[in-house]
């Protein structure tokens, strides 16, 4: 029997109508942003499902802005995602069909000032939490639920190796981990869920390992 | 420690001379790392914006109103404090089915509320808790316990049934959330151990095979009435224990009852906006009109 936290049965606080359409929005396209990584200049949101049927209603295209912006699901600008992003942000809605996927699911696709482009897909899951499941084109699995953890890494052999060694340096204990990759040899994702933070000096010594493009890193709650 | 049934977790603090609310906590410390002041500073938290939404809610000029419903519930609040209008359902029912539509028009308009268990109940604990509080001068430091004690409640439903209307219909939403409300009603009014769990049990068959039918699929009607009919089948649910009924089917076995009856009802009438009263002439005449804008 799955054990629930009483605060997953009483929370989250949030703005309304809906805990999957606007606060599970948000969360996905705050997640995006932070994996994304780099200030976003444009950003289009293709909406599947019921997210393209109900996002207007519920408020799902403010909290998906909203959250690109860097704003909460429990902020109160959330409503002013708009007028917030003027000048700031062009943004794009499309309704999609992403095929077999789950009903709540929209894909982010963000450019940067430099024109670079990311691609992150998401669904809400229902009571307000979110799992992105899509980090360009390779498939994923982070809710969020705890401190995460993502690299971008040569897939080369000892790289796990010498990515945990830093962890071990900080006694940081790993409770879950997972590595992805599209094809052998190029890039790989791992994504490591810690019970303890990740200081700042780990993460600096994290990038610094050689074969490793890219960290990000988002502390539990961050979802 | 584990959250099975209610039965294990009456009998666990029987043995261990625990009330239902050192159950919760303790059991939320063995999953979280933070300490207790933190989990109680959370639940605080909750409380604060819980009472705040209520407030928000009653003060007009906050917010916008609904696609389709007017802001109404200062005009409920103001008929419980009128004298010269005598309420059906008494003005302590009346005020506090006022405090629940408070919750759901703030929720509505983009406002701030807690979802318990979701958003499309959240005016069902915080209208029975301030109600409580009003009448029985109950402190914060109780209502806080009291949350807990909902939690408990509501992940005991969560993890033998459902809480979510797209899997169980309303039942699973407004009828948890006035189970919840009415155990821990009980439990801030020192009933003891033994009996709570009647009133959970006793609100949840009161919404047992409601169905999730959502206009347009909108988070408004029948919602916000939906968490009135809530809040008044949880305070019954705890007048009627108190003074000594009892239900004769135990809350697990009616939580069981509602999983088969949620398990078996279609989907058009599990929050797809399809079924209900989201299907009639009017219901679709608003969603034309709605999504047509």
């Amino acid at each position: 029997m799955k054990q629930y936290s009483i605060f997953d049965i009483v929370g989250p606080d949030m703005i309304g109508p809906s805990s999957s359409h606007t606060a599970g929005a948000a969360r996905i396209s705050f997640m995006a942003s932070k994996i994304f990584g780099l200030p976003i200049r444009n950003v289009v949101f293709e909406l599947h499902g019921s997210f393209s049927k109900t996002y207007k209603g519920h408020g799902s295209d403010k909290a998906l802005l909203a959250g690109i912006l860097g704003i909460r699901h429990n902020d109160d600008r959330l409503r002013e995602a708009y007028k917030i992003a003027e000048g700031r942000i062009d943004y794009t809605f499309v309704k999609v069909d992403l095929g077999d996927v789950h009903p709540n699911t929209v894909r982010i696709t963000m450019t940067s000032e430099e024109g670079i482009v990311g691609i992150i897909q998401g669904s809400s899951i229902g009571g307000g939490n979110s799992v992105i499941t899509k980090i360009d084109d390779i498939d994923v699995e982070i809710d969020g639920m705890y401190d995460t953890l993502i690299t971008v890494h040569q897939d080369k052999p000892g790289m796990i190796a010498r990515l945990s060694n830093v962890l071990l340096e900080e006694n940081i204990n790993i409770a879950f981990m997972k590595v992805y990759r599209e094809i052998k040899g190029k890039n790989a994702i791992m994504v490591l869920e810690t019970d303890e933070l990740i200081s700042r000096s780990s993460l600096e010594n994290l990038k610094s390992v050689e074969g490793v493009f890219k960290t990000t890193y988002i502390p539990k709650g961050g979802n | 420690m584990f959250i099975k049934d209610s039965v294990s977790i009456i009998n666990y603090c029987d043995d261990n001379q625990m009330s239902l609310f050192d159950y919760a906590l303790s059991y939320e410390q063995s999953l979280s790392d933070k300490n207790s002041e933190e989990i109680m500073g959370q639940m605080f938290h909750y409380l604060a914006v819980m009472k705040e939404s209520i407030k928000n809610g009653l003060d007009k000029s906050m917010g916008g109103k609904g696609k389709i419903i007017e802001r109404k519930a200062k005009d409920v609040y103001d008929s419980a404090n009128n004298n010269q209008m005598i309420a059906a359902s008494g003005d302590t029912m009346l005020r506090a089915v006022s405090y629940g539509l408070a919750v759901m028009e703030v929720n509505i308009t983009m406002g701030r509320i807690v979802a318990a268990p979701t958003a499309g109940a959240s005016g069902i604990l915080p209208a029975v808790f301030l109600s409580l509080q009003e009448s029985f001068a109950l402190t914060d430091e109780k209502l806080v316990e009291g949350l807990f004690v909902a939690g408990l409640v509501g992940a005991i439903i969560a993890g033998n049934a459902s809480i979510a209307g797209s899997k169980g219909g309303c039942q699973a939403e407004v009828g948890s959330a006035a189970a919840m409300a009415a155990v821990a009603g009980l439990y801030m009014l020192d009933t003891s151990l033994h009996q709570v769990f009647h009133g959970g049990a006793i609100a949840l068959k009161n919404l047992m095979g409601l169905i999730c039918d959502p206009v347009a699929g909108l988070v408004e009607v029948p919602c916000q009435k939906r968490n009135a009919i809530g809040i008044s089948n949880s305070l019954v649910a705890i007048d009627l224990v108190r003074s000594g009924m009892e239900s004769y089917i135990p809350f697990d076995e009616v939580v069981e009852a509602m999983k088969r009856v949620g398990d078996l009802m279609p989907s058009c009438h599990r929050e797809t906006g399809n079924g209900g009263i989201a299907n009639t002439q009017t219901g679709i005449m608003y969603n034309h009109k709605i999504f047509s804008e």
